[in-house]
């Protein structure tokens, strides 16, 4: 990483001095029985009752106020002896506390005693699930990496800790399972974190957003996940997995399209349930991207399609109305997304109003008033409800964006423009990868063996090879001759 | 950044002049239904039948019934462009489902008008070409009790009795097959009113595009049987004057073949009925009264079809595909000489019947 | 030769399938029923048999070439002929392509214009094609090759789209057989042929195949598909319009869908004809990636650039273009043309190239 200091403090005294310039940098000199010792810590990182508790009477106790001695005597773990000031220095700015004695003003003990101030871990919010596991991450680096230990307590589990961020110094660890990830996965995440030139990393979104492979597109092109189990459940594939310091989201990949619609619980229920689910889900956003678009189109330029039968409903519901359909459209999908941003700005309980208030009352009354059709607004309510179905929560907001350019090229071209427009997004979808893996997978380029785990799940029996598509060191998850014993009829 | 502002720049080019004229369809008149009346050797009056949505909002669906709009003209875009200037909102062929040619027009030829719709892509193959024996304008204006939509109540009237009953399949795709095939002549459902009430009253037959006789409901029974295969007929049979019975899902389907007698072709004519017995006017029905009621049944399937085949050679048409018939089982087979056969053609007719079982009471 | 294509780049042989079916089925297979019925009534299903097993062998020669010369027809071009005429020749193969992919273009745009927006200008659609061909293109060949996959795979409601006119169909037009003289099966074959052109690609884009010999089967299995296609599709037609009506009709594929009536969509070819926007979209994406590749090497020039210099080339054509009349001179035209470099060129180079090594060998073995 590049340090981009202002001024280089070069010894040890005049580091201190300069840090003594905040406020809460505290400079105590204790005695002992045979001379003197400095204690130098910032009060607001260091764990104050630990302090007291163990370290100072521990201090109190030691004979010589030699630093030797005391890196003996101290009941801490890595505490160490050093003399490097730029080591010093990010040590006491992550909340360990320094001793200087007064025979060298080169040499400091350093004693970690950091605040960790956890949160407890919760049940995840984002993706919830009925069954399975109720663990969440949460904004501390060290336990997410225990929470996916205790579920993978093997060796080949491998963390390699990064530091990104020239102001924030947040830590990011790269998790892999050795041996069955590809490591060209592991090197290109690696790369591409080390190459991130940023000041300011608040969260894992940053950097999934700066090291996805093509900016530019609208699609996530990395997964990013707070469960625990999902974690482990796609290192065990193969994949790669980034865990921030400060951020309860972890990033996964390489993935594909297909698995951004399905839900951990698919997991957990039975495979007839969650491959229908799934299909159920992917029918949901095609319906999410294309109704309104094909509702503008067929009213705007292709009456013949419509039925007979639904013919005069339609035309009676738009009797009134005085608008052409895309306004029309415009106009209810921009309010559905109205009601939407401010349910999401505002706490649970007064959004929960907003969509009640929104949905019903605004609706029923845009009706009522004529300025828009009770089918079109049936439609583009069950497009907005279908466009939530979406696990996982990114890839929903582009679904909805989605929306806009289609409902546009169905007002210039009718059908024809939606299938246009539907060319663009193959040919950009097809172009797209992530972490240089091809992101339309299974699909394209077609791998019959990587459907039993996206379009539809089958049961773990038949999961016994990881996907094609990751390129895994050892393939097998278990070996199916083995395990599948044939049996004849009541025998 | 160049890239991006020439790509910018073609996409608004194309919002601005590649836009089409829009079709809204509450900005469209939709023609339901259209019909065709003689004037005179030249011109034809054409009326088309509109549907109104008066009164109609979101919350009361209101009644929808039809208006009309005629025109008199020689050409079809002649009575098109007189029909615009009588209409408020665009015409739309789209949605056309059943046209009807009056008697007297059908009788001079009407393939010039029939063409004019299967060369506009917006017109469906489905869309039913119908005879109506009287005025097709009054019929069209006239408000029927059932249902206050002219079109509607027309298209679904003969849709019925295609499905249910004795009238043959049939749209503009098989009125154009049967003219242009050779050997062939085509056929269209036959309409007219008793008393009130507008009825399917047979088939009008053609030679060419020009209509030449009809047939009624009960020929057409036959005539189904001898042109497709289909199981939802009805036959009423009677042994004597208190003793009657009606068949009801008869199956009935026809095998063609063809042999050589003297050099001049003979076409065999094998049809096959199965049904049920399921109204019967007797008191006690058993084996014998049914095997009865099959031979009555075989010998009056057969005198009838001979007679239907008696009446179209005399005619000189052939709606049946005789000569179709003949022609796929003949090599270099030739139009012009079949002609001069056809009238005297010498058709075998075999009956086969099966009855299932007599209701469900002994 | 040229430089090896990086490994990245390459796909799997069973592609080929895709690129070869996507190559044929276009534009053609909604016209074609008209013009063999037309040569040879309603036998022409045997001139589609015969073309496509025709073909299957122009395919077994193609990859003959290709295999020997190890590369593609540029340097197979450059290494017979020299490097003059090797280039005219590979120039104007190259210029063929880019003519066929030109043809696909404006016949597409008039289906549009006769059924769905008279109104829509030329301009407009050619321009919308050209923009997605090189959004397409400029990401390489590997979304080409997406695009022929789905372009396949949505060229097969086809299929499910012949069960509609079942219901008005009379098998019994088709009998009898082999009713047609003999002196009617060399033209009607000579128009099907015409249906099978595409193969011609594979001169471009063998090299970007892993292990090109082994596509060979996959190659055949994709001009099997085509032919199978054709089949029905001619079948269909044959049985589902009297030959009177079937020659008044322009594209029979497209007034056979007019029939389809589903519950929620009475007319189906407004949803087909938007669908085959996206099918023709491989001839387009494949033919001028191929041409603009090709003239790359020839030149040495920037394949981007030639991308765009032909893009506004066939922009400007497809103005030019704007009678039915000249539509149907061009297609003729460039049918010619293909049928000649198919039947007549192809078979020199392979002639040529079987002398040349034979040639070669002998002299190796004499000095040896």
């Amino acid at each position: 990483m590049a340090q981009k200091q202002q001024k280089k403090v070069t010894d040890l005294p005049s580091l201190l001095l300069e840090l003594g310039k905040s406020a809460d940098f505290i400079h105590e000199t204790m005695r002992l029985h045979k001379g003197k010792i400095d204690l130098y810590y910032f009060k607001t990182l260091v764990d104050l009752s630990l302090m007291k508790k163990d370290f100072l009477p521990n201090i109190k106790k030691t004979e010589s106020p030699s630093l030797y001695d005391l890196e003996m005597t101290l009941p801490f773990n890595q505490v160490e002896v050093s003399s490097d000031v730029q080591l010093i220095e990010t040590k006491l700015l992550q909340g360990c506390v320094c001793i200087q004695t007064h025979d060298s003003n080169v040499e400091a003990i350093i004693v970690p005693l950091e605040d960790d101030n956890l949160r407890d871990i919760t049940v995840p919010e984002v993706e919830f699930s009925v069954i399975g596991p109720k663990q969440a991450f949460i904004e501390h680096l060290r336990t997410n990496i225990q929470l996916i230990r205790i579920r993978l307590p093997i060796k080949e589990f491998k963390v390699i800790e990064l530091q990104v961020g020239t102001l924030t110094k947040t830590k990011v660890a790269l998790l892999y399972l050795d041996g069955i990830a590809d490591m060209e996965n592991v090197n290109t995440m690696k790369q591409r974190i080390e190459d991130i030139d940023f000041d300011h990393i608040d969260d894992s979104s940053y950097i999934n957003q700066m090291i996805e492979d093509s900016s530019m597109s609208p699609f996530p092109q990395l997964i990013d996940t707070e469960r625990p189990d999902r974690v482990s459940a796609v290192l065990s594939e193969g994949k790669v997995a980034v865990l921030v310091d400060g951020s309860p989201t972890a990033i996964t990949g390489p993935t594909t399209f297909i698995e951004f619609f399905s839900a951990f619980d698919d997991y957990f229920s039975r495979w007839h349930v969650s491959s229908i689910i799934r299909i159920i889900r992917l029918f949901a956003v095609t319906f999410s991207i294309f109704a309104t678009a094909i509702y503008v189109a067929v009213l705007t330029y292709h009456s013949q399609l419509i039925p007979r039968d639904l013919l005069a409903t339609l035309i009676q519901s738009r009797e009134a109305i005085p608008f052409p359909p895309i306004i029309e459209a415009v106009f209810l999908e921009l309010t559905i997304e109205l009601l939407r941003e401010a349910g999401a700005r505002l706490p649970t309980k007064v959004g929960q109003t907003i969509g009640i208030v929104g949905g019903i009352v605004i609706g029923t009354a845009a009706v009522e008033a004529g300025l828009t059709s009770n089918i079109l607004l049936i439609i583009v309510a069950l497009a907005a409800l279908a466009s939530f179905t979406t696990p996982i929560y990114r890839i929903g907001n582009t679904i909805r964006l989605l929306r806009f350019p289609f409902l546009f090229l169905a007002q210039l071209w009718g059908l024809i423009g939606v299938f246009i427009g539907f060319g663009f997004l193959m040919v950009h979808l097809l172009g797209l990868t992530s972490l240089g893996r091809p992101y339309l997978e299974p699909i394209f380029p077609p791998r019959l063996a990587d459907f039993k785990d996206s379009v539809i799940r089958l049961p773990f029996s038949m999961q016994n090879k990881r996907p094609e598509q990751l390129r895994t060191g050892n393939s097998t998850r278990f070996n199916k001759k083995k395990a599948k014993a044939h049996h004849d009829i009541d025998e | 950044m160049k890239r991006i502002k020439v790509v910018s720049f073609l996409f608004s080019m194309l919002f601005l002049m590649g836009c089409v004229p829009t079709e809204v369809i509450d900005e469209l008149q939709l023609i339901h239904a259209a019909g065709y009346d003689y004037i005179d050797g030249e011109q034809v009056e054409a009326t088309v039948s509109v549907p109104s949505y008066k009164g109609a909002n979101q919350k009361n669906p209101g009644v929808i019934e039809s208006e009309t709009i005629s025109a008199i003209g020689n050409t079809s875009k002649d009575i098109r462009s007189q029909m615009d200037s009588k209409s408020p909102k665009k015409l739309e062929n789209s949605k056309l489902a059943s046209v009807l040619y009056s008697r007297k027009l059908s009788e001079g030829g009407i393939f010039e008008l029939i063409d004019t719709f299967s060369r506009d892509p917006s017109v469906g193959q489905r869309m039913l070409l119908l005879v109506y024996e009287g005025n097709t304008r009054s019929l069209l204006e006239s408000h029927l009790t059932i249902e206050p939509e002219i079109s509607r109540y027309i298209t679904e009237l003969v849709e019925q009795n295609t499905e249910y009953t004795d009238l043959p399949k049939t749209n503009i795709h098989v009125f154009l097959y049967r003219y242009h095939q050779e050997g062939m002549d085509p056929f269209l459902p036959f309409l007219g009113m008793s008393e009130d009430k507008l009825q399917v009253k047979g088939l009008a037959i053609f030679k060419g595009d020009k209509m030449v006789s009809t047939i009624s409901m009960d020929e057409s029974f036959l005539f189904k049987a001898l042109v497709e295969t289909f199981s939802t007929g009805t036959y009423e049979i009677q042994l004597d004057k208190e003793d009657y019975a009606t068949f009801m899902n008869l199956k009935a389907r026809t095998k063609y073949s063809l042999h050589y007698e003297v050099g001049l072709p003979v076409l065999t004519a094998k049809v096959k009925a199965e049904g049920a017995l399921s109204e019967y006017s007797g008191k006690t029905l058993d084996e014998n009264k049914i095997q009865e009621f099959q031979v009555k049944l075989k010998e009056e399937l057969k005198t009838e079809i001979e007679q239907l085949v008696k009446k179209f050679q005399e005619l000189d048409v052939d709606p049946l595909g005789l000569g179709f018939q003949v022609k796929t089982r003949t090599r270099d087979w030739d139009m012009d000489r079949w002609a001069s056969l056809y009238p005297d053609l010498k058709v075998n007719v075999e009956v086969e019947t099966t009855i299932t079982h007599g209701g469900i009471s002994e | 030769m040229q430089q090896p294509i990086p490994a990245r780049n390459l796909v799997s042989p069973v592609m080929v399938l895709f690129l070869i079916n996507a190559m044929q089925v276009g534009v053609g297979v909604l016209g074609f029923p008209r013009y063999v019925a037309e040569d040879m009534e309603y036998d022409g299903w045997i001139a589609v048999i015969v073309s496509g097993l025709i073909t299957s062998v122009m395919i077994w020669v193609i990859y003959d070439i290709l295999k020997k010369g190890n590369g593609d027809i540029i340097s197979i071009n450059k290494e017979l002929f020299g490097k003059w005429l090797g280039h005219t020749l590979s120039f104007l193969l190259l210029t063929y392509l880019l003519s066929v992919t030109m043809v696909v273009l404006r016949t597409f745009t008039e289906v549009i214009q006769v059924w769905i927006f008279p109104n829509l200008s030329t301009w407009a659609i050619t321009a919308v094609y050209c923009l997605l061909a090189y959004y397409c293109i400029v990401k390489g060949f590997r979304v080409v090759v997406g695009v022929c996959y789905f372009g396949v795979l949505l060229s097969l409601i086809t299929y499910l789209s012949l069960i509609g006119p079942i219901e008005f169909m009379e098998v019994r037009a088709l009998l009898p057989v082999f009713n047609q003289p003999a002196d009617t099966y060399l033209p009607a074959i000579r128009t099907m042929v015409l249906s099978y052109l595409g193969i011609k690609m594979v001169f471009i884009f063998y090299p970007f195949i892993k292990k090109p010999e082994t596509s060979l089967k996959w190659a055949l299995l994709g001009n099997a598909l085509t032919i199978f296609m054709y089949l029905l599709v001619s079948f269909a037609a044959f049985i589902y319009f009297s030959p009177n009506q079937l020659s008044a009709t322009i594209w029979p594929l497209l007034t056979m869908w007019q029939i389809i009536e589903l519950p929620f969509l009475e007319r189906f070819e407004y949803l087909a004809i938007p669908i085959w926007a996206l099918v023709i979209l491989p001839n387009i994406c494949l033919g001028l990636w191929a041409t603009s590749r090709g003239y790359k090497l020839i030149f040495s020039i920037n394949q981007h650039q030639t991308l765009i210099v032909l893009l506004l080339v066939i922009f400007c054509l497809s103005i030019v273009f704007n009678t039915r009349d000249l539509i149907d001179r061009l297609n003729t035209i460039v049918s010619e043309v293909g049928f000649y470099i198919t039947y007549v060129f192809i078979p020199i180079l392979w002639i040529v190239q079987k002398l040349r090594h034979k040639g070669g060998s002998y002299e190796t073995n004499q000095s040896g």
